[in-house]
């Protein structure tokens, strides 16, 4: 298990140098934030890239989160927190 | 004009004999002439080939129309048959007789695409390709779902990621979606590409190789255009992924269909409206 907000943080960092334009907005990223076009207007493949840069940082492999569910910020920071 | 042939005719003629039935709507598309197909003439194929002499563009409109039949039968045999795909006589030119290994492999939707999967079937190892189609495909190409939803394109992403990190192909078919994607110069229009293919090279710095199938009267032919190397720049991949369409059209218009023309036209008359307002 790792400290959940240490691994937010993370998060927050990958989501604003995947997609810049997101911390440029100020959008403020919670728990229930999805991460798609309907609510924070990251595409398919910016979904993917920030998946994949959380893989590399965290060593954790993603499956789990791409079972069909839309993806929020707080199933991706749990994923990787291990919880 | 394939609505009003019986399925089953096509899948067994395909299956059984498919230069008589690619042959058959060869003379068929002829008998009929390239009025039937809706929006392809002389004069279309002419403005988007200026270079066409007038004999040239009404032969390659009355290729479009042959092409057109040739390719709605040869998806009605794909989507409705479960056992091997029954694929056309593919001859595979050299240019694509030997494909880098990994490789981010695209094509367009022009001409006989789906005979594509004729050489994926005799790449070693699983090919994916994210798609969503009734096609059967060869054993060893694993066809996923991308184009439900956005979570189902990530996760499509994400497993095409995999795959070539280790060190398989990915074939992706590019889409042309305006207001998506990438605008990249075209036979003097432009074009919206899709930025998968090139995404992938990005983050994977794979090569992307365009593939082309063309119809040579009852047979298919496929080539493929220059490996486009990984360069971190998904514009520069798309603009050449572009020309390497603009020169197998420019080699064979009469493979480029119903749709690209008007893209292409619409987009030329957006240009010159943008130049003359400014």
């Amino acid at each position: 298990m790792r400290d959940r907000h240490g691994v937010a943080a993370t998060v927050r960092e990958i989501l604003g140098t995947v997609c810049p334009a997101v911390q440029a907005a100020g959008v403020e990223v919670v728990d229930d934030t999805r991460l798609g076009r309907d609510q924070l207007g990251l595409d398919s493949i910016e979904i993917a890239e920030v998946l994949l840069a959380c893989e590399e940082q965290f060593e954790t492999r993603i499956e789990a989160l791409l079972d069909g569910t839309p993806l929020t910020f707080g199933r991706v920071v749990d994923h990787f927190a291990g919880a | 004009m394939t609505r009003s042939l019986p399925r089953s005719a096509v899948v067994l003629l395909a299956t059984r004999s498919p230069r008589l039935l690619y042959g058959s709507l060869d003379v068929l598309s002829r008998a009929v002439g390239s009025r039937a197909h809706r929006g392809v003439t002389a004069e279309r194929v002419a403005a988007v080939f200026p270079a066409l002499s007038a004999a040239e563009a009404e032969r390659a409109a009355r290729q479009v129309h042959a092409s057109a039949l040739k390719t709605r039968a040869l998806a009605v045999a794909l989507g409705h048959t479960r056992s091997d795909p029954p694929y056309p006589i593919v001859r595979v030119d050299s240019s694509a007789s030997a494909l880098p290994s990994p490789a981010v492999l695209i094509s367009f939707h022009v001409g006989p695409f789906a005979a594509l999967a004729h050489v994926l079937q005799r790449l070693p190892g699983e090919v994916l390709a994210p798609h969503y189609t009734n096609w059967t495909f060869p054993r060893n190409v694993r066809a996923i779902g991308g184009d439900r939803d956005e979570a189902e394109r990530a996760a499509a992403f994400y497993r095409a990621v995999t795959m070539l990190r280790a060190g398989a192909h990915v074939f992706l078919m590019v889409e042309t979606i305006r207001g998506l994607g990438v605008e990249v110069p075209l036979l003097g229009g432009s074009i919206p590409l899709a930025r998968g293919a090139f995404a992938l090279s990005r983050l994977t710095r794979v090569p992307v190789m365009p593939l082309f199938a063309r119809w040579t009267g009852p047979d298919v032919t496929v080539a493929a255009g220059e490996t486009i190397a990984p360069c971190g720049d998904e514009t520069a991949q798309a603009t050449a992924a572009a020309r390497a369409l603009e020169r197998h059209l420019l080699a064979h218009p009469g493979e480029i269909g119903a749709g690209l023309p008007t893209e292409i036209i619409r987009s030329r008359s957006r240009a010159t409206g943008r130049r003359a307002a400014s």
